[in-house]
């Protein structure tokens, strides 16, 4: 245990040490080549835009590592939105609408939860399902319409900062520290990773996987439905197109960051460095003016090269 | 293991300040000199001929002007993009940012920002809320577009009676809405039997501009007309009509976009088609940059100089007028290549 425990965190160290190094690279040479790019607040504007994202990667982390995968996460977080501009159209207080919001979002999450657990459904299968399900409730709720029109004060959660940080990215922070103790240091975490690892094996053991995996995909619903509550207070619009692709960057992040997509492995920090890479990557290339369409050829070669460069640390340990 | 865990964690953090101080030290050395002024021109996405042609025309006003126009925006018509490009721009420290908005009130905090921090911001082609922008590029007025679409419908259907499917872009379409609304009053006063009973969304997609249309008709099989309120849902809307054999039985018009409609012009399923020009619009929307950066732009003076466009006139407090609509036919989209 305690050689494998050291050879672990060498792993572990070398892994994340080697993200962090990616990162500082990659803002190194965007730097370099483009004139203004390196200003501090600039940089910390740009974490209004991933802050969203970010939150729902450390749920996802979560999904991930017990071997499932959630892909509604995008829908759900226009159904959140949505929630939250028609209800508070329809005369619901909007403090009152944007708590309607983040309990969709959570509800969301257990309806998923639900149906992988006692059904026994493939999370894949589920998921896709929610994935059309969540967004065509979202487009009939809205007809395709958005709510705008918030009060000011709404603002806040999106729009605001604190000092040089922008709100959003201080929360991001809060949950970043609050999951990677949750994850590496309580019991939960342990029981999620042995779910992770074997799930047969890990109710053997006397572990409710069934109440795992259900608080898992609850969790990451309700970070969908944070999440969702923020995007609509930046764009101050409530829309049923919202977060469209969002999953597909989530698990990017996620993956990027070194969790195995089979499901047993992952850490917080790495999904961290996975949020930075990938979301400084967008920024650098849209700052430096490159077009949207040549932007998504250097992200998919990044993330190939960054999956590649997990697996062979993987390999190493072994 | 825990204790390891902590180690790693501090080890990576002193890693990170380091680089960031060294990167800070690299980064100071290499401070903009934005002497020369750069104009964000934002479309509403970038994958339509249309706002290409716009590009284009912005180009030709910039090398004539000194300035570098830097053309970026969503692939698909999506408004959180748009206002994160704005951001972007923000943070470049560009000297004014023009956009043609997916959404009026969407756009409007992102533009304030970039207000606040001493960037011009204008719109062209579609616009946003008045307190968000200095001045808005029109390229027709909204009541000349909604008569002209029903007058073309009218022309090609043969008739003004009956029911007109509406296909628009996305259902938050600033100038879209406004023409519709002025083409129901237009047919409202001089075709009162003309109704249209729906008016759905093609997204900016061709693809989905098609489908709506298809499945449209396949249910209303007795409708006289489909006009297109956007470009890019023209061509979607006659395959439509092709693919269920209806072209004599449903007329259609909209704006036409020269490239995407010369073939159905030629074949007959499209009689008519309107536009400006969008290098034009591109092109005026730079020269409304410059006045407004020079500080010469002033409602009252009545009209704004626009290089090789003449004098554009103020048809109100804040919006500029490119000029009328052009129709194109058969016998005169061959004149254009965009």
């Amino acid at each position: 245990m305690n050689a494998r425990s050291l050879s672990m965190d060498r792993f572990r160290v070398n892994r994340s040490m080697v993200l962090a190094l990616i990162f500082i690279i990659q803002i190194a040479v965007t730097s370099l080549l483009v004139p203004g790019y390196f200003d501090i607040r600039g940089l910390l504007d740009a974490t209004r835009s991933f802050s969203e994202a970010g939150l729902i990667a450390l749920g996802m982390t979560l999904v991930i590592i017990t071997g499932g995968i959630d892909l509604s996460v995008g829908a759900l977080l226009a159904l959140v939105s949505v929630t939250i501009g028609f209800s508070y159209q329809a005369g619901l207080p909007l403090w009152a609408a944007s708590l309607a919001g983040v309990g969709v979002g959570t509800l969301g999450g257990l309806f998923n939860g639900a149906f992988i657990t006692y059904f026994r459904l493939h999370p894949l299968v589920v998921t896709l399902g929610t994935f059309a399900l969540f967004r065509g409730i979202a487009y009939a709720v809205s007809d395709a319409n958005a709510v705008s029109g918030f009060p000011d004060w709404f603002s806040l959660f999106g729009q605001t900062t604190l000092g040089w940080f922008p709100l959003q990215f201080l929360f991001l922070c809060l949950f970043v520290v609050i999951f990677w103790v949750v994850l590496s240091r309580s019991a939960f975490g342990r029981y999620v990773y042995a779910v992770g690892h074997n799930e047969v094996a890990a109710r053997f053991a006397g572990i409710s996987t069934n109440s795992v995996l259900l608080a898992v995909y609850t969790l990451n619903g309700f970070l969908v439905g944070l999440a969702g509550l923020i995007y609509t207070s930046r764009i101050a619009s409530a829309r049923g197109n919202a977060g469209l692709g969002l999953e597909l960057t989530v698990i990017a992040m996620v993956v990027l960051g070194g969790t195995k997509i089979t499901g047993g492995s992952g850490t917080i920090v790495g999904t961290m460095m996975g949020i930075l890479i990938l979301s400084y990557l967008q920024d650098g290339l849209t700052f430096a003016g490159v077009r949207a369409d040549w932007g998504l050829i250097f992200i998919g070669v990044f993330l190939i090269l960054g999956v590649f460069v997990n697996e062979v640390f993987r390999e190493r340990s072994r | 293991m825990h204790r390891s865990t902590a180690m790693s964690f501090k080890t990576r953090r002193a890693f990170l300040a380091a680089a960031v101080a060294i990167t800070a030290l690299a980064g100071g050395a290499m401070k903009a000199s934005a002497e020369d002024v750069v104009i964000g021109l934002i479309p509403k996405f970038t994958s339509d001929p249309y706002f290409v042609a716009a590009d284009k025309g912005a180009q030709e006003a910039a090398k004539e002007l000194g300035y570098t126009v830097e053309f970026n925006g969503p692939v698909d018509a999506n408004v959180a993009t748009q206002s994160d490009i704005i951001d972007k721009f923000v943070r470049r420290r560009v000297t004014a940012i023009a956009v043609s908005a997916n959404d009026p009130t969407a756009l409007a905090p992102a533009l304030k920002r970039a207000r606040d921090a001493g960037i011009k911001t204008l719109t062209w082609d579609a616009d946003v809320t008045p307190d968000a922008r200095s001045v808005f590029l029109n390229q027709a007025t909204f009541e000349g577009m909604g008569r002209t679409f029903v007058d073309m419908m009218v022309r090609s259907a043969g008739t003004s009676e009956g029911d007109f499917l509406i296909v628009t872009a996305v259902l938050t379409s600033p100038n879209q809405n406004r023409w519709i609304e002025e083409l129901k009053k237009y047919a409202a006063e001089k075709y009162p039997k003309m109704n249209f009973p729906a008016i759905l969304p093609g997204d900016e997609d061709l693809e989905k501009s098609k489908n709506v249309t298809l499945n449209y008709l396949q249910a209303n099989p007795e409708t006289k007309g489909v006009i297109a309120v956007t470009g890019i849902a023209t061509p979607g809307v006659i395959e439509a009509v092709k693919q269920l054999d209806m072209v004599d039985k449903v007329a259609v018009t909209g704006l036409g976009v020269p490239s995407l409609i010369r073939t159905y012009l030629k074949d007959g399923s499209l009689k008519e088609a309107a536009l400006w020009s969008p290098i034009d619009i591109g092109y005026g929307a730079i020269y409304l940059a410059k006045a407004e950066i020079d500080g010469t732009l002033d409602p009252k003076s009545g009209s704004v100089d626009a290089g090789r466009l003449g004098k554009l006139k103020f048809i109100s407090d804040d919006t500029v007028l490119l000029g009328d609509p052009f129709i194109f036919t058969k016998d005169n989209v061959d004149q254009f290549d965009f």
